[in-house]
Formats: structure tokens, C-alpha cells, sequence
């Protein structure tokens, strides 16, 4: 009985810390229940929301991939730097200065910048998961290397000026909405929705989970591991490209500094939401929820107006203490 | 070529002869930049200089013999500077901000600082061995919530001027030589000791190559891990101490990111991350030689950032290297 009452919670433990974190939320502050606080949660949990989805696959495989703050900076001054005319080459000083709404004079016709970045986020995933799989190199260290190079690339690309200027319709991936739903959640959602496909209703996807569960006995039933360990890092590059491009649209610059820390909220949010850092376990269904009881405690602490630091040194203790809590569970299971 | 390979990286490692001619390349560069380099002062310059790195880089190696990683030390480091900066300015809380006010007499502050560091460390050993977080996500976790703590018990303000016996730490010299080396140096040897000659440093050695056939010999890998994440406390909050007094001020956002330059000092000395092969020597030439990058890039007039990407690149070239030779790397879960 008891057994029945613990495999319950585990089970829709998640699930009923988010509601009663929504119920504690409604009776702490009177305006979490107002529209306007509604989306705003909403379109600043899709951020973390959609790196979390590329950490899942990451996690998936029993790696972690500590480079996309980073690639959301790097994305972002790069897609502002196509905006202004240029491919890779270092900014004359002049263009920083601001005199009104620049003049764009995009490299290449729009759906293309932005799909030029989205490659650019795939190559560096691509970097670091190959590395990690060539050299047999856990993906930690070797996207920690590459977080540091990468930011380091995007800073001094333009010498950590923001670009002003961006296009309407990227204006418009970050502030506009459909049906009242802000376009950053719809794009969060539909990235949701193709990554489940992906993960649960085909073979490649199901490999995954079988690479990362156990990657000699994957290895023996036919499976070759690389692709399945190098695909998870490509996905969760461009996935962070893409959130560069709509933090671009959501500043209305492209910005180096951006996205510094959010690889740990990502973390965070698959970790609270189930998946196992060994690999293996965990699914997409989860991080969204780990997302929003993420971003759900971000905006109560906001509401109620707590300094940054006591918020920081909250976001520590979650993330420990949802950890405590996985590895408890984890070391019953295994002692049954 | 594939022997050529091999017999650089035959120890698991960059092997010695490798670190040495980098060392050797990077010391010739420099004193034809810096005509003055060479000079009894500037050894002695440098020497303070690389110290605050190298104590954290010891505490480091230490954890990364067990097979473990600590990326907590910056901040335990930021921690300790803030702290002490708190004890000695204890009327802070009753309005004089900038009077020195002794909540004990400065050695007693420095112990308490150090016991702080060091039970910090124990936590993290705890979370790891009895919570079972994997090291990395258990000293992430806690390297956010301390550097917020720091922030937070200091308003994120800098706290100004220590007393006398503080900046002696950073700043004073015995003879010649600055006092902060001469720590490190003691702080080496007693390490170096520790690990070659003594049962405990033997049995962290097993306990990292091996946790399962160390258990089975009778040594409890788990005791280990704790002692070591102890140590690497230890290590960053007198390295906080001391860089406390050579700034002259307490400071929540000191050594930010320097818990990778420690990994990378360790990782291009020559110890493995697979655990239980390396040593602190090997780290103190791993230190020196990012001590000398960092150098020299300054003394080329390149900006911060730019230095930021190139130490992510050598930091890549020096884990791609140190990987090399060994057959199952760091891909292995610990």
C-alpha cells in the first residue's frame, strides 16, 4: 500500500508540485492570475523552454551540454551582423554609434539569414559532439571548453557592442501573437510537439534512448552509437541558435552578452523534470514541466520582488534538492 | 606517426617532455617581449601572481585524482574574500561602514574562514557521495547557490580595506620573496608528500583509477571523495584569504570562471580525468604554463574577451591531448 502510495508520487509527483506551486503562486501575489502576467510567464519560460528541449536529447544520452548560453549570444550578434551587411568580418567602430533606426542591408534574403544561423548553431553542436565522440571525451568538458571559446568568439566579434536593428517579422517571433498565445510559446510548442514524435514514435528516436541507456549493449544489437551521440548536440545548437534569433527580435538587437547562465537553468528544468544525467530516462513531456515550475518560481520570486542574489542562491537549492531527490528515488529503486 | 603519437602521450597524458618544451617556447617568447622577464624580480612577481591559481589548481587535483571535478572553488574563493571582509568590518551591521571592527582577532578570523571553505567542501562531498548527484551537477548546483550567497551576504557591494595581518597574506614579503609563494610552495611539498608517501595518498590513487576494485581491496572509495572535496575547500577559501589581502578588499565577483582555468592547470600538467593518475607537481607546471599564457597574451595587448576565446581553445588542445593515450578517456560515468 505504501509502495503503491510512493510509485504514485513518483509517477505524478511532478504534476502535482506544478499545480500546487500554481495554487501557492495565486494565493501569494493577487496579480499572477492577470492575462498580462499569464503571458509574460509564458513567453519567458518558452526561452528556457526551448533549450531545454535540446539539453533533453543531450541528456538523453548521458551527456550535457554546458555551450549553449553561449551559442544564444553567439547567434544572436552573428544574426546582427548578417543584418548589417556582413558575413564574418569584424565591424568598423562608426556602426556602433547610434543615429535612429539603422538601414538593414541583410546578406542574404530573409528566411535564409536566419537559416544560416540555425547552421551555424548546428556546426557548433556538431564540433562538440564530435570531439566528445572522437576522443571519447565527456561532452561537459568539451562544450565547457567550447562555452568559453564561443563566447569569447561572440564578444570579441564586435568588440561586446550590441547591433542595433532587426527586421519586422523577427520583431514579430518574439512579440506577436496568435489566438492570444505569445509566438515564442507556439514555437516552443511546436518544437515540443516534433520533438515527442521524434523521440517516442520512431526508430531513430528510440535508438537514442537505447544508445544512451546502455551504449555496449546498444552497440551489440546492431545500433552504431556515433550518429546517436552526435545528433542530440546538433539538435541542441540549433535549438539555441533559434532562441538567439527571437532574443534578437525580443531586444530589437543582435547581442553578444545574451543567454550568459541559461545552460544551467535548461539543466535544470530536464533534471526537475526526471531525466537521469546517467542517460537513458527522461522524455520531453517532463522538461516542459520542469520549464514551468522553473519559470513559475522565477516569476512568483519576481512578483513578490526578492533581490536577484536570494533568487540566485533559490535556483541553487532547487537544483540541488531536485537532484537529491533523483538520486534518492534512484537508490531505493536499486536497493529493492 | 601513430607511434609518434603514442609515445607523446604514453603516460596517459601530455607527457613531461611535451609540457616542457611549451614551457620552454612560452618562457622564450616572452623574454623577447618583455626584455625585463628574465629577472630575479619578475620571477618573484610572477611567482605571487600564479599562487592564487595555484592553490585553488592543488585542492583541484585532488578531486580530479578521485575521478571527480569541483567547479565550486571560484566561488568558495569569492566567498572567503567576502567573508573575511565581513569579519573585520563586523560594525558594518551597525552603520560605521568604513572603521575596521575585529569580530576576533585577525589568525582566529582566518580559521574560521578556512573551517567555512572546508565545510563547504564537505557538502559537497556529502551531496555527492550520500545524495548521489553526479560531481559536476552537484558542485554546479552548489557554485550557484555560494556565489549568490557571497552576493547576497555583501549586499553585492565591495567591502574595503582589511588589517594589517590580512594583507601580510597577499601582499608581504620574507626577504625577497613574496609570503604568498612561499604558502604555495609549502602547500606543494606537503601535498606532494601527502600523495606519494603516505597510506592515504596510496589509496586515493586506487580509489580513483578504480572505485569498484578499491571496494573490493577494503578501501571505501566514497570516504575519499569526501575528504578530497574537503580539501578542495580547503584550498580555494585560502586562496580567497589571500587574494582578499593582495586586493586590499573583500568581493563577491572576484575569480569568476577561474574554477576552469584550475581545470585546465590541472588537465595540461598531466593528470587524468579518468582519476587516479597525475600529481600536484604536475599541476604546479600545468599552472604555470596557463599563468604564462594568460601573461603573455596581456603583454601582447589583447583584450580580455579575445584572451577569453583562446584560453577556450587551449583548454580544448590540452583535455583533447590529455585524453589521448588513454583507452576509455573521461566518457566513462563516474
Amino acid at each position: 500500500m505504501k509502495s503503491k502510495a510512493l510509485s504514485l508520487l513518483s509517477d505524478y509527483g511532478l504534476f502535482i508540485i506544478l499545480i500546487a506551486l500554481i495554487a501557492l503562486s495565486s494565493l501569494l501575489s493577487p496579480l499572477f492570475f492577470t492575462a498580462a502576467n499569464l503571458k509574460n510567464f509564458i513567453s519567458q519560460a518558452s526561452y528556457n523552454g526551448i533549450l531545454a528541449v535540446g539539453m533533453t536529447f543531450v541528456i538523453l544520452i548521458g551527456g550535457i551540454d554546458l555551450s549553449v548560453g553561449s551559442i544564444v549570444g553567439f547567434a544572436s550578434i552573428l544574426y546582427g551582423t548578417l543584418m548589417h551587411g556582413n558575413f564574418f568580418t569584424f565591424m568598423p567602430n562608426e556602426i556602433f554609434i547610434y543615429k535612429g533606426a539603422p538601414v538593414l542591408t541583410p546578406v542574404l534574403p530573409l528566411p535564409l539569414d536566419i537559416i544560416f544561423v540555425l547552421l551555424v548553431g548546428a556546426l557548433l553542436g556538431f564540433i562538440t559532439g564530435s570531439i566528445s565522440r572522437r576522443f571519447r571525451i565527456h561532452s561537459f568538458i568539451v562544450s565547457l571548453c567550447m562555452m568559453i571559446f564561443i563566447r569569447g568568439l561572440a564578444v570579441s566579434y564586435t568588440n561586446g557592442q550590441p547591433l542595433f536593428g532587426v527586421p519586422d517579422p523577427v520583431s514579430y517571433l518574439a512579440y506577436g501573437e496568435l489566438f492570444g498565445i505569445p509566438m515564442p510559446a507556439l514555437i516552443w510548442l511546436s518544437i515540443c510537439i516534433a520533438a515527442i514524435l521524434l523521440l517516442k514514435y520512431t526508430r531513430f528516436g528510440r535508438r537514442i534512448y537505447a544508445v544512451g541507456g546502455d551504449e555496449v549493449a546498444a552497440r551489440l544489437s546492431g545500433i552504431q552509437p556515433s550518429l546517436y551521440q552526435v545528433f542530440p548536440l546538433i539538435v541542441s545548437g540549433v535549438l539555441a541558435a533559434v532562441v538567439g534569433v527571437i532574443m534578437s527580435g525580443r531586444m530589437g538587437c543582435g547581442d553578444p552578452k545574451i543567454g550568459e547562465g541559461w545552460q544551467t537553468d535548461a539543466i535544470a528544468a530536464v533534471v526537475i523534470g526526471g531525466a537521469s544525467l546517467s542517460g537513458g530516462r527522461g522524455g520531453i513531456g517532463g522538461t516542459v514541466i520542469g520549464v514551468l515550475i522553473m519559470g513559475l518560481i522565477n516569476n512568483v520570486m519576481n512578483l513578490l520582488e526578492i533581490d536577484a542574489y536570494p533568487q540566485q542562491m533559490a535556483k541553487g537549492i532547487i537544483i540541488l534538492a531536485a537532484l537529491a531527490i533523483q538520486g534518492i528515488f534512484a537508490s531505493r529503486n536499486s536497493n529493492d | 606517426m601513430n607511434r609518434l603519437v603514442k609515445y607523446i602521450t604514453r603516460d596517459g597524458g601530455l607527457s613531461a617532455i611535451l609540457r616542457y618544451v611549451v614551457l620552454l617556447i612560452l618562457i622564450i617568447i616572452a623574454s623577447i617581449m618583455a626584455p625585463g622577464f628574465l629577472s630575479m624580480q619578475n620571477i618573484l612577481n610572477l611567482l605571487r601572481s600564479f599562487s592564487f591559481l595555484g592553490f585553488i589548481s592543488l585542492g583541484m587535483t585532488f578531486v580530479i585524482l578521485s575521478g571527480g571535478i569541483d567547479l565550486s572553488v571560484a566561488a568558495i574563493f569569492a566567498f572567503s574574500g567576502v567573508l573575511l571582509g565581513l569579519f573585520q568590518h563586523w560594525g558594518i551591521y551597525l552603520g560605521h561602514v568604513d572603521k575596521l571592527s575585529l569580530l576576533a582577532p585577525t589568525p582566529i578570523l582566518f580559521l574560521i574562514v578556512l573551517a567555512v571553505g572546508s565545510a563547504l567542501g564537505l557538502i559537497n562531498g556529502l551531496l555527492i557521495t550520500k545524495l548521489r548527484i553526479t560531481d559536476f551537477a552537484a558542485t554546479l548546483g552548489s557554485m550557484i547557490f555560494i556565489r549568490g550567497f557571497a552576493f547576497a551576504i555583501s549586499g553585492g557591494r565591495t567591502i574595503f580595506n582589511l588589517d594589517e595581518i590580512a594583507l601580510f597574506m597577499g601582499r608581504g614579503m620574507i626577504g625577497p620573496v613574496p609570503f604568498v609563494a612561499i604558502l604555495f610552495l609549502v602547500s606543494v611539498i606537503v601535498c606532494a608528500i601527502v600523495l606519494r608517501y603516505t597510506v592515504f595518498g596510496k589509496r586515493l590513487y586506487a580509489a580513483g583509477e578504480n572505485p569498484v576494485v578499491a571496494k573490493l581491496s577494503g578501501i571505501n572509495p566514497q570516504k575519499y571523495k569526501i575528504i578530497v572535496y574537503t580539501i578542495s575547500g580547503f584550498f580555494a577559501a585560502l586562496a580567497g584569504i589571500c587574494m582578499a589581502g593582495r586586493l586590499n578588499v573583500g568581493e563577491p565577483r572576484v575569480a569568476e570562471g577561474w574554477e576552469l582555468d584550475a581545470i585546465a592547470a590541472v588537465v595540461i600538467g598531466g593528470t587524468s580525468f579518468a582519476g587516479g593518475r597525475g600529481g600536484v607537481i604536475k599541476t604546479v607546471l600545468g599552472v604555470i604554463i596557463i599563468g604564462l599564457i594568460r601573461n603573455l597574451l596581456s603583454l601582447m595587448g589583447i583584450l580580455p574577451d579575445p584572451q577569453e576565446m583562446i584560453m577556450g581553445l587551449v583548454l580544448l588542445f590540452a583535455v583533447v591531448f590529455g585524453s589521448l593515450g588513454t583507452r576509455k578517456g573521461s566518457l566513462a560515468h563516474t
